[in-house]
């Protein structure tokens, strides 16, 4: 009795074991797709051959995918596939476009289930040890929150918002943007590089919601002191995507810009309160500068209401010019610009505010 | 005869006259305008100022005031007063120069002069300014595995602005014309040989209230948000105005294109073009604008800097806007409907769906106090060719801030949705949100900043077999600068949790610190972070680390001839299942020794040596390791020209 149960246990145990690895197994990176948008879904299918007396190699092929709802083949995918098997095993991987007429024709057919079906033959290469003849692989059509997190289109741009841009060297703050159109909601990783070196990760969650738009750090910059072409691009590493990365061109030119120094301001002081008389303004007399502009503002974006050029570290607004522009008991705003033999600006300071609050008796 | 001789007597008496009061009325003047003369016209760009004084004019006392800006400080005294020539390009059009003295007696004087510019005779602004780019670049060494590195190219550029302007029309037209070539293939969309990279032309025509502007090239269409909010591309752009009101009509290809490709842009197939009309009148004084705009036209998934699923698209939408600012942005409003029928695929049996999107703002500021609220409604199957926009979406938001200038703080708060039309085959998913941010200032060289979000998913009426989604997420972000002189430190850390509360339990973590010391002067530059990203992921329970390390130098030295320039990069890259362990060090050296000095002002060529080296240590997988060290020798010219 003990020999046949043993012997009935060896048998069940064979032929699991044979269950277990004579199959077509296959992976989907994704199985919830959302309604109205085309998918890539990257598909990994797994050959296992056993029972056979020694190891096989040999090859399944199979010509075309079919899209069924219910018992109904709603689309044909002609794209061959083909597995080569090495000693009894053997992987493929299909890159599989689902075109948004498939989740229309499963849905039109009241489905939001829809499966994608492969069979495979060998040809007798395998002599008889097919590990199997069919795959399946379900998929579930859903609104754009509930959808696997999945990236559906991405939008390179600098600030001309194009994804190509010309700058002088030594260009400081070069923008560059990416728009993101996702399904889902979940973890965005990725780096920005340029020519091939990473500058920076990016680890970020993004919930369901609109466009998530991401811009370069400001540091560390992008470089700009090598003249001709630079290939910038963000990296997405997950979720992962099958479509692919899009690059940007920003081409620096050997026209030489002036890097913008900062000048220290040194009277008056923020938010000083002055009489209404004549007053000297004084700031850090920089090395290069030719020429220096001091602006007055009556808001802190808006045009100049008086400005004047001077050649040294400070200024004295006189009476004259004070009563013709200036008012007592008002707010203003001055800052400080520098300039080089070429006219172009390579100082500024910051913006200060001041008030003259007493009228000269 | 007789008749002719007394008429010439008369005239050159009359003529004598004129020009003896002429000079007398200037002598009698303590200070004389010399030139410009009054209400003339001058045919230049930096109009010299030439001004005579009396002796009794204190020199000290003398303020001279040109278009309003103080120019007293660049005058240069002569024998008789003193001249200045500009130092900026004047605009073309009618200037003033005003001059205030004392007399030794302590009397006011003042003289002031009215005159126009123009840069040339037939055109009150023509200028052209292009600066060529000359870069070659070749390998001196490399290593064996770098076999398809180029061993030498080219890259020229042609920058070209150019300008004509008259009293009623303007013309402008830049472009960059570049030259690439080497002895590997490019890297695509580039190509060997000449390309136009981008250009736009625009003429304008400007009289009374009537303008007319015509834009073609590289151009950029701004309609409304749910139609054209900003779409890059080739093409035209026709604008017509008529005192308030306004027409605007536009083609464009609708792939992006690199260089030339696609040609000028303009066309008439809708099927490969983006193509529309908007027309828009300013009611109440300005204060409230009507527009509706019409765009059809078709476009593919990809193209230059886009990438996306699916296939050829088409659609048309027409829309209408309504903003108005009666109170001095205290209170604007901000209302679009629009109706759309688009087909995602043109290659399937289904054609275009019609649905709308519809929006209405509120927004303004009260002093200190700033806000906004928005319900917005996007359909199922809105969408618009040319601007891709997250349908399917409805909700409210509400936006307020303070700023106090020591306190700073912004609060928003939002509720969407999905599945909009409640289609009983898929769940509703709300989004709650928000934010929190807050920034104290009161030590202008120490900021600091803290950021919470909240978001809280959703999911309702979930059809049989679809699961519950329930996700919070939390992040908090921190920030601080320290600020001194030429010195600025930033340290930002954000923690961000993704709390999956389904049963997938799929809870993401993500911690990031980055410290940002940058230091400023006239010789050199350095700017340096330092990061460490890490992310967990609980159901495979990995943990991630990369550490970051970037330095950017600049410096010059030998009186700016000699240039130092570094950039930089090493990370380490380490997983807690040992499936990542690797190091990276990729960097670039360049040194550059700039001859503009030694040859010509107007050639500027630069000679250097470049050097790159990349090494990769993958510890899990050591084919992957790389030593990659190669030497450049590197000649550039800039050549500006300008007439």
């Amino acid at each position: 009795m003990r020999k046949l149960i043993l012997l009935f246990i060896l048998i069940a145990l064979f032929f699991i074991q044979n269950i277990a690895y004579s199959a077509i197994t296959v992976s989907a990176s994704k199985s919830n797709i959302p309604r109205g948008q085309a998918s890539v879904v990257t598909l990994t299918y797994q050959f296992t051959i056993s029972g056979a007396v020694a190891p096989i190699s040999c090859y399944v092929e199979s010509d075309e995918g079919l899209f069924m709802a219910g018992n109904e083949i709603i689309e044909v995918n002609s794209k061959y596939l083909k597995a080569n098997i090495i000693n009894n095993y053997g992987t493929a991987v299909e890159t599989l476009n689902i075109p948004v007429r498939v989740l229309e024709r499963a849905i039109k057919k009241g489905y939001n289930t829809f499966q994608y079906v492969r069979y495979f033959t060998d040809n007798h290469s395998c002599q008889g040890n097919l590990p199997g003849n069919s795959s399946l692989v379900n998929f579930s059509i859903t609104s754009g929150a509930s959808a696997d997190f999945d990236i559906k289109r991405i939008e390179l741009y600098f600030e001309n918002r194009r994804a190509e841009i010309t700058i002088p060297k030594y260009y400081e703050g070069l923008k560059v943007f990416v728009d993101i159109m996702f399904t889902g909601s979940g973890l965005l990783q990725g780096y920005w590089e340029v020519d091939g070196r990473i500058l920076s990760y990016v680890n970020q969650h993004i919930p369901y919601g609109k466009i998530f738009t991401l811009q370069i750090p400001e540091i560390p910059p992008l470089p700009t002191f090598e003249p001709g072409a630079h290939i910038v691009r963000f990296v997405i590493t997950r979720p992962e995507i099958q479509i692919p990365i899009p690059l940007g061109i920003y081409f620096v030119t050997t026209e030489e810009i002036k890097r913008i120094l900062k000048i220290k301001l040194y009277s008056p002081e923020n938010d000083a309160k002055l009489d209404f008389a004549s007053v000297n303004f004084e700031w850090e007399k920089l090395e290069t500068p030719f020429i220096y502009i001091i602006q007055f503002f009556e808001s802190e974006n808006s045009i100049p209401i008086f400005s004047a050029y001077t050649k040294n570290g400070n200024y004295t607004l006189s009476e004259v010019i004070l009563n013709k522009i200036f008012q007592p008991n008002k707010k203003y705003f001055w800052k400080v610009i520098g300039f080089d033999s070429e006219n172009n600006i390579i100082a500024e300071s910051e913006i200060r505010s001041l008030s003259f609050i007493k009228t000269k008796k | 005869m007789l008749l002719l001789r007394s008429f010439l007597i008369c005239f050159f008496f009359l003529l004598f006259l004129f020009i003896y009061l002429s000079y007398a009325e200037t002598e009698g003047k303590l200070i004389r305008i010399i030139s410009p003369l009054p209400n003339s016209e001058n045919i230049t760009k930096k109009p010299e100022v030439k001004i005579e004084f009396d002796e009794t004019v204190v020199k000290e006392t003398i303020i001279v005031l040109f278009d309003g800006q103080d120019v007293t400080q660049l005058i240069s005294f002569n024998e008789k007063g003193f001249e200045f020539k500009p130092f900026m390009v004047v605009p073309p059009g009618a200037h003033t120069l005003s001059i205030t003295a004392k007399d030794k007696e302590g009397r006011d004087i003042e003289e002031t002069v009215s005159f126009t510019t123009k840069h040339s005779k037939t055109f009150d602004e023509a200028w052209s300014n292009n600066n060529i780019t000359i870069a070659y670049q070749g390998v001196l060494k490399k290593p064996e595995s770098l076999g398809n590195l180029p061993d030498s190219k080219i890259e020229n550029n042609l920058t070209s602005e150019n300008k004509l302007k008259n009293q009623t029309w303007e013309i402008n037209f830049n472009t960059n014309i570049r030259q690439l070539d080497q002895n590997e293939p490019l890297m695509p969309p580039q190509k060997k040989g000449f390309d136009i990279i981008n250009w736009i032309f625009t003429g304008q025509y400007i009289r009374d209230l009537f303008k007319a502007k015509l834009s073609l090239g590289d151009i950029q269409i701004v309609e409304t948000p749910y139609i054209l909010s900003g779409l890059s591309r080739k093409g035209g752009l026709l604008n017509f105005e008529y005192d308030t009101f306004q027409l605007n009509t536009f083609t464009v290809k609708s792939e992006s294109f690199f260089g030339a490709r696609g040609g000028i842009g303009v066309g008439k197939s809708s099927e490969d073009h983006i193509m529309g009309v908007s027309a828009g009148l300013k009611l109440f004084n300005k204060k409230m604008d009507i527009k509706t705009v019409y765009v059809t036209g078709g476009e593919p998934a990809t193209g230059f800097g886009i990438s996306g699923t699916g296939g050829n698209a088409f659609g048309n939408v027409w829309g209408f806007l309504v903003t108005s600012n009666f109170f001095e942005n205290k209170l604007n409003t901000d209302i679009e409907i629009d109706f759309s029928k688009y087909d995602p695929d043109t290659s399937d049996e289904f054609g275009k769906k019609s649905d709308k999107a519809y929006r209405a703002k509120i927004y303004g500021a009260l002093n200190k106090y700033t806000y906004e609220a928005m319900y917005e409604y996007i359909g199922r199957d809105y969408q618009v060719v040319g601007n891709p926009i997250q349908k399917d979406l409805q909700g409210l938001s509400l936006k307020g801030g303070a700023n106090w200038v020591e306190h700073v703080i912004n609060i928003t708060l939002s509720r969407y949705n999905d599945n909009v039309r409640g289609d009983e085959l898929f769940p509703r998913v709300f989004n709650y949100q928000g934010v929190v941010d807050y920034s104290f200032n009161k030590f202008p060289n120490f900021p600091i900043g803290l950021t919470y979000q909240k978001s809280i998913q959703k999911s309702t009426k979930e059809p049989e077999g679809v699961s519950k989604i329930h996700m919070d997420t939390d992040t908090l972000s921190a920030r601080v600068n320290f600020i001194k002189d030429k010195l600025n430190i930033g340290f930002v850390t954000t923690y961000s949790l993704m709390n999956d509360k389904s049963k997938n339990n799929a809870d993401t973590t993500s911690i990031t610190y980055t410290l940002t010391p940058v230091y400023n002067n006239e010789k050199y530059s350095l700017s340096t972070s330092f990061s460490l990203n890490q992310s967990k992921v609980k159901p495979t329970d990995v943990r991630t680390d990369i550490y970051t390390i970037n330095a950017d130098l600049r410096t010059k030295f030998l009186n700016q001839k000699l240039s130092f320039d570094v950039a930089g990069t090493y990370t380490i890259t380490k997983a807690n299942d040992g499936s990542v362990n690797t190091k990276n060090l990729d960097g670039t050296v360049q040194l550059s020794y700039d001859l503009a000095k030694i040859v010509k002002e107007y050639i500027k060529p630069v000679i250097a040596l470049k050097a790159t080296y990349l090494k990769i240590t993958d510890e899990v997988n050591p084919s992957s390791n790389k030593d990659e060290f190669v030497l450049y020798f590197v000649f550039t010219t800039n050549i500006p020209f300008s007439f």
